[in-house]
């Protein structure tokens, strides 16, 4: 299966609901997503880490240093409170987007 | 910190990339997949940056630009630096002038109330008639005091000393006004008796040596007064206000309390305290009623007019707020030149940066962006110029105290109003001077003609505002050089003089009076060094300025002449004071007291009393004052005119000379001697006087020279300062000029190559390159010719007695300016033009 565009704005909601389950590296993330939606969803390296950093910036993700799998040092990141709320925030609004536009696409 | 950062970017994508290569076996493809590490570490720093990082690195790149700069910086700083020094400087004055702190209880409250001109304007210190003042006084209710006062001399004998001091009378309740207690003691109060005084701390700390006075009896002008306080020295500092040793009840008649006019009524200064929650226009309100009442009331006379305002504003009428305004002036155009000439720099460099500016525009840099970096840069500027500026207004400073040691008050120190001043100055500078380039050179195609109009624009402007500025301080340095070197009339230089004050009931006694100014003159003859003597009342330099009179030959009736100064002389004044006689004879010793009464005019007077020419001797004047005998004086000689100080104009002179012996007998008498090394006399004439009465101290012992340089003080440090401003204006001008054209000289060296090496001579080369400046500047200089031609009119208005429009004064500050100017465009224009062509186009 071919993988699919990713709307705008949407890999922030992604990287939020991957990192619900715990503190993952940018790797890690990566391999999630494309798991997760069944190689449907493949994030572009060069957005994914751009991405990292500004949330990071504006307090939704924090991040260590910690060993991996491999015993290499990589940066882990992990919710923040806001991150958690916004992830709330985030995940009712597009549930209420794709309802209301699954509507509007079967109705007319 | 920085470096760790970078680290950890690095490793974070180098993680990501090995565990690629390892799920898909070749780091090429992860490599691919990846798509440019650089490109996505980029991006990773653009994401953590804070708006306020940018700014930082906007900082740090405008001020490595700058250090690669340093002549450019240089110049902006040194330019910023010095108008921000020199208005900081002027303001701190005008600030200490207007924030002089008073010493009284809430002296926001307190009204002056003055005479006014005729145009209602008040005037500062200017007293109210008696009448006027029991008038006022029984009017205004929203006044909780109203006390008026007047000044007198007299001699005071206290613990064994005798000092001469300043007299201020005072109705009761004058301290009421100000609200300041005394040291010790008491002040006046309602009902008690007439014969009592309260010492300033000044007069009994420093020249009555602490003796122990409350509750004594001290004599003042031989009568005895009981002292009842002594006030804290700060209150009467010399403020325009007081500056009195001692007060006393004023004694005022019923009738000078009912009168307005000269021949009866007294002067009197007045104040008042606001009754609470009264406002000054209210009193205003009032004393209007009362002017009208009167107006109405006493239709055959004139009835003065009255004004009241603040103490703050009458004190800063009074002082030299004005001179420091125009001072202030000048430094705001100073600091406007400096503004074009930077903005002029700026525009300069932003255009030799275009291409760098395009390229970025090109690229997708957003102009908000540009725009922010080139005011980040202007804003650096300023910050530097800041601190310079900041730190040159403190030796400007102390330069101007030391000229203005007697001018204006000038508390030097910074303070946060003038911090935030030279803070506020800076900042508006940098952000008029920096935002029309940063605006320029972000546009689609920086350096075409917007630009080249808008330099034209600020060369033009930039010499308007030196030739006005120019022309017109030069216009004032000329009135005041012409002052300096109008000649006096008298020679200052040796003579010496000294007043003494013959009051009381003692030399009411005139063969008394005779005795003692006889035996003072002898005494004064005898002291080592001198050779002429005389004696004159009013006191040297000072005057009387009675009603003179002219009698008319044919009918006998006397003409008003216009005013004239009336002073009372003995033989020797004109050989003493160096007067040259022009025709009759001196006065001489049988010119008596019963003798027939003789007088003296001086040119100027003989032309005011007897107009059309006519030889003034053998002709009859009379002085009219109260008092004064009714009889006609026959005038017996003429002298030529003197000036009571330097400036004193033409129509203000004129003196009629009486001789001592036949004036009313005056108070205020004036010694002069003449001769060489009489300097060191002061207490050998001081046991002299001491020995003729040991309670009439000498005082004002002083070279007449000193009363002239006094006189003159003032306007020449104007002048001074003025010349000073007009130094850093020239300098301004030069700078922004040489800067402008330089820069684009620089810019166009590669053209300017071409064209030599295609046979171009270097004068054609130099006349290409300032020929479009020149043209600009010239222009720049015949519009700011008439506009000063203009600001002329204006400023004949504001100062009296400038010379009229002379050449002089118009071409030397334009052919100064002219030469700045030539200077500061064919210098860079040579210079750019002095490198060989090869090595310039190899270069580029």
């Amino acid at each position: 299966m071919a993988a699919l565009e990713l709307p705008q704005g949407t890999l922030e909601l992604l990287i939020l609901r991957t990192l619900a389950g715990g503190p993952r590296h940018g790797w890690d993330i990566t391999e999630r997503i494309q798991q997760v939606s069944s190689d449907a969803l493949r994030v572009k390296q060069g957005s994914l880490y751009p991405a990292l950093h500004r949330m990071e910036r504006r307090g939704l993700l924090k991040a260590h240093w910690g060993p991996s799998e491999s015993n290499r040092r990589a940066k882990y990141y992990e919710l923040t409170r806001r991150g958690r709320s916004q992830l709330e925030a985030g995940t009712s609004g597009w549930t209420q987007l794709t309802v209301a536009v699954g509507k509007v696409l079967e109705g007319a | 910190m920085r470096r760790r950062r970078e680290r950890d970017l690095e490793d974070e994508l180098r993680f990501h990339l090995d565990r690629a290569a390892h799920e898909t076996g070749s780091h090429r493809a992860a490599e691919a997949v990846f798509g440019g590490l650089e490109t996505i570490k980029e991006d990773c720093r653009a994401e953590r940056r804070t708006r306020f990082a940018g700014a930082w690195s906007d900082l740090r790149l405008g001020a490595r630009l700058l250090r690669r700069a340093p002549g450019f910086t240089l110049a902006v700083v040194l330019l910023l630096a010095l108008a921000i020094g020199a208005n900081t400087a002027v303001f701190s004055s005008l600030d200490a002038t207007l924030h002089l702190p008073l010493p009284f209880h809430d002296p926001g409250r307190i009204v002056a109330v003055v005479s006014a001109d005729t145009h209602g304007r008040p005037q500062a210190y200017n007293p109210l008639w008696s009448g006027q003042f029991a008038d006022i006084r029984a009017a205004t209710p929203s006044l909780a005091v109203f006390a008026g006062w007047s000044y007198s001399d007299a001699n005071l004998s206290a613990a064994h000393m005798a000092v001469h001091v300043q007299v201020l009378h005072v109705t009761r309740d004058f301290f009421d006004v100000w609200g300041v207690a005394p040291a010790v003691g008491r002040t006046f109060q309602r009902g008690d008796g007439d014969r009592e005084i309260i010492l300033s701390g000044a007069l009994w700390r420093n020249r009555l040596n602490s003796a122990r006075l409350l509750g004594q009896n001290v004599q003042l002008n031989g009568e005895s007064y009981t002292v009842i306080g002594i006030m804290p020295p700060e209150f009467a500092s010399n403020n325009g206000l007081f500056g009195p040793d001692v007060w006393v009840p004023l004694k005022l008649t019923p009738e000078q309390l009912g009168a307005y006019d000269r021949a009866t009524a007294a002067t009197l200064q007045a104040a008042g305290r606001l009754r609470p929650g009264a406002m000054l226009a209210q009193v205003q309100a009032e004393i209007a009623a009362v002017q009208r009442r009167d107006a109405a009331a006493h239709p055959s006379y004139r009835t003065g007019r009255a004004a009241a305002i603040t103490l703050r504003q009458e004190l800063d009428l009074g002082e030299n707020a004005s001179v420091l305004m125009w001072l202030q002036a000048v430094a705001g155009l100073l600091l406007l030149m400096g503004c074009l000439s930077i903005a002029g720099l700026l525009l300069e460099r932003g255009l030799a940066r275009a291409p760098e500016m395009r390229t970025r525009l090109a690229l997708g840099a957003p102009r908000r962006r540009l725009i922010r970096q080139l005011l980040t840069e202007t804003l650096l500027l300023g910050l530097l110029a800041f601190g310079t500026g900041i730190g040159m207004s403190c030796p400007l400073l102390r330069l101007m105290n030391a000229m203005l040691a007697q001018g204006f008050p000038v508390r030097a120190g910074m303070n946060m109003r003038l911090l935030a001043f030279g803070a506020g100055t800076a900042l508006v500078t940098v952000l008029l001077a920096g935002l029309a380039p940063a605006w320029q050179v972000s546009l689609a195609r920086p350096g075409g003609l917007m630009a080249r109009r808008l330099r034209g624009a600020l060369i033009a402007s930039e010499i308007v505002l030196a030739t006005v500025c120019l022309i017109a301080t030069a216009t004032l340095i000329a009135a005041i050089h012409k002052e300096a070197h109008e000649p006096l009339g008298f020679a200052p230089n040796g003579l010496v003089a000294a007043s003494v004050t013959l009051a009381g009931p003692a030399y009411a006694d005139p063969a008394r009076r005779a005795a003692f100014l006889s035996g003072l003159l002898a005494a004064a003859a005898r002291l080592p060094g001198v050779e002429q003597t005389a004696l004159v009342s009013p006191p040297a330099l000072t005057w009387d300025q009675p009603a003179v009179q002219a009698q008319d030959r044919a009918s006998g009736t006397g003409t008003q002449a216009p005013p004239l100064k009336v002073l009372a002389i003995t033989s020797g004044y004109f050989q003493a004071m160096d007067i040259p006689r022009l025709a009759g004879r001196s006065f001489a010793s049988t010119d008596a007291t019963r003798a027939l009464p003789v007088a003296i005019v001086s040119r100027t007077a003989a032309q005011r009393l007897f107009p059309g020419g006519a030889n003034p001797i053998g002709r009859y004047l009379r002085i009219l004052r109260p008092g004064e005998p009714p009889g006609w004086r026959q005038v017996v000689g003429e002298v030529a005119d003197m000036s009571f100080y330097v400036g004193e104009q033409l129509s203000a002179r004129g003196n009629v000379y009486e001789p001592l012996a036949q004036a009313l007998p005056p108070s205020g008498i004036g010694l002069l001697l003449r001769g060489p090394g009489n300097a060191n006399n002061q207490s050998a004439l001081r046991a002299a006087v001491a020995q003729l009465d040991p309670s009439l101290p000498l005082f004002n012992y002083r070279p007449l020279a000193d009363d002239i340089a006094a006189s003159f003080g003032g306007d020449r440090q104007l002048g001074d300062l003025l010349f000073g401003m007009d130094l850093l204006v020239l300098f301004s001008a030069a700078l922004g000029l040489y800067g402008i054209v330089g820069y684009a000289a620089a810019r166009r060296r590669r053209e300017l190559a071409i064209r030599v090496a295609l046979g171009e001579t270097r004068a054609g080369a130099v006349r290409q390159l300032a020929q479009a400046s020149l043209g600009l500047a010239g222009a720049g200089l015949s519009f700011g010719l008439g506009l000063a031609w203009l600001d002329s009119f204006v400023l004949a208005n504001i100062f009296e007695n400038l010379p009229t429009r002379s050449p002089a004064v118009f071409c030397a500050p334009v052919a100064l300016l002219l030469a700045v100017v030539l200077a500061a465009t064919i210098l860079p224009a040579l210079r750019a033009t002095r490198l060989p062509p090869a090595a310039v186009l190899k270069e580029l």
